[in-house]
């Protein structure tokens, strides 16, 4: 808002849109402006971009680009596979039961509440204090009623890497369907649906330096799921409606970055990471705790635990620095609750309200994450001081 | 010289006054930050229609952040959800549960503006935090005095009575010696688009009657109190009542008295008995209250009755009384002349010139005759 240069550590709650991204957005706006659906040249054109966006979105999941449809968005992504499978189960009868993990996002957990309201049987599976979830765990809770077990691919808060394949086998060994929320994952830890086994795969596109309000999702072939809307039937009907052109060929430049990148991004984003890392450890005095895996984790994620400083404090004192970080998901910032991550994890309210989390990402160089460390050892001495 | 801007937090309402003070603040070379508090679930306040959602909707958190914008300055928001349902609704909602009527604007003021923020001034280094009430605060070698907005018809003083002296030090008020109608011009020039905002209601809080607001979320404690008498000033029963929280003290309108002796108005409420008490327009007349919860704004208190101006109500222009020390911390007050409504749980406010000197919550009212001390010294400056 002020004048203030920008540091910014938040690429976990968005990224800034590519410019090359942008450009095609534009392009797409002012010259491929036809409706896909259109049985004439100007309509073709349109095809010809959204089949391409596809290509270039499945290619990052190694999924038949005819196996993903374009949502809104990661959210709706999330509540189409869930409802989607479970519903379909409820007609066919096949089944009552979901699981879903304690850490996942509230798409999730707020859409397993709304089907536990339904009728439909929910549980939670627990995390460990490193924030996994235990195959064998999840094993003794399927049942023969079970039809859905849906556990994050990278968590948005700590980011811990699921099993995922491991998790796949177990379900498939029971008959029973696996989605994985990879909004996370996606572009920067693989998620192969073939490898890997996967039913139902959610990804958006704003966390990959693509435009907001897109999104996919991943649907095997031949599974069906039951569309949450009705209309002209895009998208084999799955997700009625005019695609969101501009957002889809966004999307689609997006991921073909992503697979130019991915190399890299993870190389040059995880060393600055670590260097952010013992920079942060060095300047503060007193204890830093990580929250989370200590290896199995996303290479731009970092959680820490400052005890006796409230983060949000932290938070707002960095803010007016500029440098933006965040204290959970950002859906959840504002919110006087704890994080439910970080309480799965097994921290106290008081150790969740003390946590902040810095994901970084390709805007971020060696000056602006030593700066930034700076800054924020400078501000936990100052609150620890000011706390005792 | 340390040469760095001196750092202030500005509470923005989202309303054009707290916009216009942020404006002033930046142009007065302060790194200004505007802070908004979040008091209520915007979730919950968005299910109303959009008319009833008065301060909590999240609107105004928006106005305030577009605000900061579009003069370029930061802003952040302070998530004070719980500390005002604590101390500010459940207190305000009790009040009436006890024939009391209740003023939860300044308990706000007090308890969430001033109180949260200071707590919050060392955590972001602000040198000061600032409103945007009318009134102004002059900073000197002694105490910071809190005197009244140079527009009088805008004065808003007697809400500020609480905010302790310790806050008022760190306190900027920007809009003291402005008129309502320039900061309006002051915005509709710098474009803002808060501009041509209306006036906020009284109780940010309740959407609809207050009385049916209790009901709604007092079902037992409501229904416990269910019918009572009204009776006149004679103890004769003139009507009844269905529950003594939907009265105030002066009401005139819905009492459904039809004795023909009327027009009655409520003179007092006894939560005891559960009856409401009606007279004529002078039974309403009181010859002085007792204030408790007191708090010496910007003078101490006097060692012997002194006279002063004492509002008791928001839109009083105020009238000569002599305020009393009593024991326990309380103040008893006392009218020149009797006035009319004095209502327990509303805020008295004495003033010395056109300082706040304290102020109070009113406790009771008092009907008994009293007569000033003979032997008055003015203090300086009081008028007489």
């Amino acid at each position: 808002m002020s004048d203030k240069p920008l540091i910014y550590l938040d690429h976990s709650a968005t990224t800034p849109v590519d410019a090359d991204v942008a450009d095609v957005v534009k392009q797409t706006m002012l010259d491929a402006w036809g409706n896909p659906s259109s049985r004439y040249g100007k309509g073709n054109e349109a095809q010809l971009v959204l089949q391409t966006a596809r290509e270039l979105v499945a290619s990052q999941l190694n999924c038949p680009p005819e196996d993903l449809f374009f949502t809104s968005g990661g959210t709706e992504a999330d509540n189409l596979a869930l409802f989607g499978a479970m519903q379909t189960a409820r007609k066919k009868a096949t089944g009552n039961h979901l699981i879903v993990s304690s850490i996942e996002h509230s798409a999730i957990l707020r859409a397993a509440e709304a089907l536990k309201d339904e009728g439909y049987r929910v549980d939670v599976l627990p995390v460990s204090s490193d924030g996994l979830v235990s195959p064998d765990t999840l094993a003794g809770m399927i049942d023969n009623e079970t039809v859905l077990v849906s556990v994050m691919a990278v968590n948005n808060e700590v980011g811990t890497i699921q099993p995922i394949a491991e998790l796949a086998k177990i379900c498939h060994e029971h008959g029973v369907l696996f989605h994985t929320d990879a909004v996370q994952a996606y572009g920067k830890v693989k998620v192969d649906v073939e490898a890997m086994g996967l039913d139902l795969v959610s990804v958006s596109s704003h966390k990959i330096y693509g435009p907001k309000g897109v999104g996919a999702l991943y649907v095997r072939d031949g599974l069906d799921i039951e569309p949450r809307t009705r209309g002209g039937g895009q998208e084999k009907g799955i997700r009625t409606g005019t695609e969101n052109m501009p957002g889809i060929a966004g999307f689609g430049k997006a991921a073909e970055l992503c697979a130019r990148h991915f190399d890299e991004d993870a190389e040059r984003i995880g060393a600055l990471r670590d260097e952010m890392f013992e920079l942060i450890k060095q300047g503060v005095e007193g204890k830093v705790r990580l929250n989370g895996h200590p290896e199995k984790r996303l290479y731009a994620n970092l959680n820490l635990c400052f005890e006796g400083v409230e983060a949000e404090s932290l938070l707002q004192a960095l803010d007016l620095d500029g440098i933006a970080v965040s204290t959970g998901s950002a859906c959840s910032s504002g919110s006087t609750k704890p994080s439910h991550v970080l309480l799965a994890l097994g921290l106290s309210e008081l150790e969740a309200h003390s946590s902040l989390r810095l994901t970084l990402g390709r805007t971020n160089d060696r000056d602006s994450i030593s700066r930034a460390a700076e800054r924020i050892a400078y501000h936990v001495n100052r609150l620890r001081a000011m706390a005792f | 010289m340390n040469d760095k801007k001196r750092r202030v937090g500005i509470l923005m309402s989202g309303g054009v006054d707290s916009s216009v003070a942020a404006l002033l603040l930046k142009d007065a070379g302060y790194e200004t930050v505007g802070v908004t508090l979040q008091l209520w679930d915007y979730e919950t306040a968005a299910s109303r229609p959009r008319g009833e959602r008065g301060c909590c909707d999240i609107s105004h958190q928006l106005d305030a952040r577009y605000v900061c914008s579009q003069i370029g300055i930061d802003h952040i928001t302070l998530d004070l959800r719980d500390r005002f349902t604590e101390r500010v609704v459940k207190p305000y909602e009790k009040a009436y549960l006890k024939g009391i009527t209740p003023n939860p604007c300044v308990a706000c003021n007090s308890h969430l503006k001033w109180g949260a923020v200071l707590e919050k001034t060392a955590a972001l280094e602000f040198d000061y935090i600032a409103t945007g009430h009318y009134a102004r605060i002059e900073h000197g070698d002694g105490l910071p005095l809190l005197r009244k907005g140079l527009d009088l018809t805008k004065d808003q003083s007697y809400a500020l009575w609480q905010v302790p002296r310790i806050a008022l030090a760190k306190t900027l008020l920007p809009l003291g010696e402005w008129t309502k109608k320039d900061i309006r011009a002051k915005a509709a020039e710098m474009n803002l688009r808060t501009a041509q905002k209306a006036e906020s209601q009284e109780v940010c809080f309740i959407p609809e009657h207050y009385s049916d607001y209790i009901r709604e979320n007092y079902p037992d404690e409501t229904s416990k109190i269910g019918h009572g008498d009204i009776i006149n000033q004679q103890g004769k029963v003139v009507g009844s009542h269905n529950g003594f929280f939907g009265f105030t003290i002066g009401q005139r309108r819905g009492l459904n008295i039809s004795d023909g002796q009327g027009p009655y108005y409520v003179t007092g409420i006894d939560a005891t008995s559960n009856r409401v008490i009606v007279g004529d327009r002078p039974a309403l007349k009181r010859t002085g209250l007792v204030a408790a919860d007191v708090n010496w704004t910007s003078f101490d208190p006097p060692t012997a009755p002194e006279r002063c101006t004492i509002k008791i109500r928001y839109n009083d222009r105020g009238v000569p009384a002599w305020v009393i020390p009593g024991e326990n911390g309380r103040v008893e007050i006392r009218f020149e002349t009797p006035q009319i409504s004095v209502t327990p749980g509303q805020s008295a406010v004495w003033y010395k010139d056109d300082a706040v000197w304290g102020g109070g919550l009113i406790r009771m009212a008092l009907k008994d005759d009293w007569q000033p001390p003979v032997e008055v010294v003015h203090p300086k400056g009081v008028k007489a």
